[in-house]
């Protein structure tokens, strides 16, 4: 069991790979660096506290795996520090750092059966034959793997191979549990049963997890934090909680939550009491308290708006409540789920779709134009340049 | 039987008939010389010279008798050259290849790929040609006629072919078993002995089967370099310059021939894998 410190990490990957240009007689070299290098991970800080569940989350490219085979040992760190239980880690071996990782692919050896494959770490360590059984044993229980001991990888279904890379994590002991994106090899049912069963290993196991998915619902049911990624640097770091009701900026807003965030821009007007907000030619009221955390720069007023699915309304009985901040549109696609609806609008002056989850009872047709009412009060605003949040507190 | 194999006798099943015409045509040719080594084997010189494609009529172990217990002949020595040539040099060739290969290709230095185009290379130099220089350096050097430099030499005219066969496999090899032995506390020659050797078997064994074969088979290198006696360079001496004892020769011919055969057909199932491998999407 230990805590990690990632101090100002850096991963620079050198191209060597470039193509010189061809250029016609009499033309000058171009003058470009000899090596253009690729960023991977760009100062990266973060605490990792003793037993958390921690989750590395963001699209493809990101940086989220590299920035987990850095910590084991499996890239080369190239500026920064590593720390875990206390102790500098940048020059220690994989080997030496008492991790245990689970890969994506499984990685379980095609050759040894399901005991040699959570074996073989313990007999690289020359552990005791008997405690190796007794450990392995105890790891085959709580997987239930128990009767597929005698089995070569390649007789296991895929769910089965999944729990045997995390029964070889297991046998280890390690300090830290390292997951890169273990379950997307895995189908849609066998991934959320997974999925329960990870986190119930971590809660018995009481170590500290750190676990790369892409998966935003995958991050935000398992991990107790959650880091979003982007390009390499660290977008938001904060509980699940923090990261769906407070992003702090529209990659974060759009990236967390299923169906996304609906973001358009729109034009914020103060007056002395009120603030409206402009959508599509349309002027709406912003609740009060919401408006007083709006951090409008000084002179701006073009913004992007964020308002979640669910915080959008077309019932009647919700509509009377928000009569202020309503505005047409027109039912493109109804796609009924059971316990909701999710309704795909368009709203005229805003040329991307709007998504809302309504009730199920909802009766509204398709190409049927409707009023649809913003709850302003959980509205986001982020600003047109830089995509950061302007709401305060 | 494997997934591979499985779909490889579906598609062979379903070949035309003109490509099952054209398949049998082939097969009797390759099978044609073993015929006329297995018949003439067992006829005398008469029979063979009067009608070399008829089967013995009135069949003779006499040949036989002669080249497997005539010690003039001495076939056992014969045996054990060819054995010793065939047997060090495919295995030295093996572990060698295979680790040079398996560095190669995990290897992320230019220096490599071009120490791999080097290796190559060797595969595009006619075998006849490096004689000369060979015996040349080797007369100097006082390492003519003898047999761990026939298995050098051996060994080193297979390992491009070798090499270029394992680097292609160890590519398919997925990296992270190797990832994941590292974390579990292997080192790197423990990673290649104990997780990858092991899942290269099939194109060592194709490896071991051609390379093997080559050796066994070949009639230059022992009587050039090695001045020793070797199943082929034996057959040779029952050719005379005036006259041949051709129930001799066809009778060297199937003693030569049968170990091989055995070989493969003990390791037929990993051959047809190896050449498999890849293939076919698994």
């Amino acid at each position: 069991m230990a805590g990690l410190e990632l101090k100002h990490i850096d991963k620079i990957y050198p191209n060597t790979e470039t193509k010189k240009k061809k250029r016609k007689k009499g033309e000058p070299a171009a003058v470009e660096p000899a090596q253009k290098e690729l960023k991977a991970v760009s100062d990266f800080n973060l605490e990792i506290k003793d037993k958390e569940f921690l989750v590395l989350v963001g699209p493809s490219g990101c940086g989220k795996s590299t920035t987990l085979r850095m910590i084991a040992g499996l890239e080369d760190i190239t500026a920064g520090e590593l720390y875990i239980d206390g102790q500098l880690v940048n020059n220690v071996a994989s080997k030496d750092r008492d991790i245990a990782m689970v890969f994506q692919s499984y990685a379980l050896y095609p050759h040894m059966t399901v005991f040699e494959n959570m074996a073989f770490a313990l007999k690289l360590r020359k552990v005791p034959k008997d405690e190796i059984k007794t450990r392995v044993l105890e790891a085959a229980k709580i997987l239930e793997l128990e009767e597929y001991l005698g089995r070569k990888p390649k007789a296991l279904s895929g769910g089965q191979r999944q729990r045997v890379a995390l029964g070889r994590a297991i046998v280890r002991q390690p300090k830290v549990f390292l997951m890169d994106e273990p379950l997307s090899n895995l189908d849609a049912k066998l991934r959320v049963a997974m999925r329960t069963e990870i986190a119930k290993l971590h809660k018995r196991l009481a170590t500290t997890f750190i676990y790369v998915t892409h998966d935003q619902t995958e991050a935000m049911t398992m991990g107790d934090r959650i880091v979003v990624m982007k390009d390499g640097v660290i977008q938001q770091v904060g509980d699940p909680n923090e990261l769906y009701q407070q992003p702090a900026n529209r990659f974060v807003a759009e990236f967390i939550g299923s169906p996304q965030m609906n973001v358009f821009p729109a034009a914020i007007e103060r007056t002395a009491n009120e603030t409206f907000a402009l959508i599509g030619g349309k002027k709406i009221t912003v609740n009060a308290e919401r408006a007083a955390k709006i951090d409008l720069p000084e002179g701006k007023s073009e913004v992007f708006i964020g308002i979640r699915p669910e915080d959008l309304y077309v019932e009647e009985e919700n509509l009377v409540k928000y009569p202020d901040s309503q505005i047409d549109a027109n039912i493109e696609v109804r796609e009924p789920l059971g316990s909701d609806i999710y309704l795909y609008m368009t709203v005229p002056g805003v040329d991307k779709t709007v998504t809302a989850r309504v009730l199920p009872t909802y009766d509204g047709k398709m190409d049927e134009t409707v009023k649809l009412a913003l709850d302003t009060e959980r509205m986001h605003v982020f600003d047109c340049g830089s995509g950061a949040s302007l709401i305060r507190g | 039987m494997s997934s591979n194999e499985k779909r490889l006798r579906k598609r062979i099943s379903g070949f035309s008939i003109t490509t099952k015409v054209i398949m049998l045509i082939a097969t009797v040719v390759v099978a044609i010389p073993l015929y006329i080594a297995v018949v003439n084997a067992f006829k005398t010189n008469d029979a063979i010279t009067s009608a070399p494609l008829a089967p013995p009529l009135q069949p003779t172990l006499e040949n036989l008798e002669y080249v497997l217990t005539n010690p003039n002949v001495n076939i056992g020595e014969m045996y054990f050259n060819s054995a010793m040539i065939a047997g060090f040099g495919t295995v030295g060739c093996i572990l060698l290849s295979a680790m040079a290969a398996y560095y190669l290709a995990r290897s992320r230095r230019k220096s490599s790929k071009n120490l791999y185009m080097y290796f190559l290379f060797g595969l595009m130099v006619p075998y006849v040609i490096v004689y000369v220089p060979l015996v040349t350096i080797f007369k100097y050097m006082g390492l003519m006629g003898n047999l761990p430099t026939l298995i050098f030499v051996f060994i080193s005219g297979s390992i491009s072919f070798s090499v270029f066969m394992f680097y292609g496999f160890i590519k398919t090899v997925p990296k992270e078993l190797e990832e994941a032995a590292a974390i579990d506390g292997a080192s790197p020659l423990r990673i290649f002995w104990t997780i990858i050797f092991p899942l290269l078997k099939p194109c060592t064994t194709t490896v071991a089967i051609f390379i093997g074969l080559s050796m066994w088979n070949d009639f230059m290198t022992p009587l050039i370099i090695g001045n020793v006696k070797t199943i082929t360079v034996g057959i040779y001496t029952a050719i005379g310059p005036y006259s041949s004892d051709w129930g001799t020769v066809f009778a060297f011919v199937l003693c030569g021939s049968v170990p091989i055969i055995v070989a493969y057909l003990l390791a037929q199932k990993q051959f047809i894998s190896g050449l498999t491998a890849g293939a076919l999407k698994g």
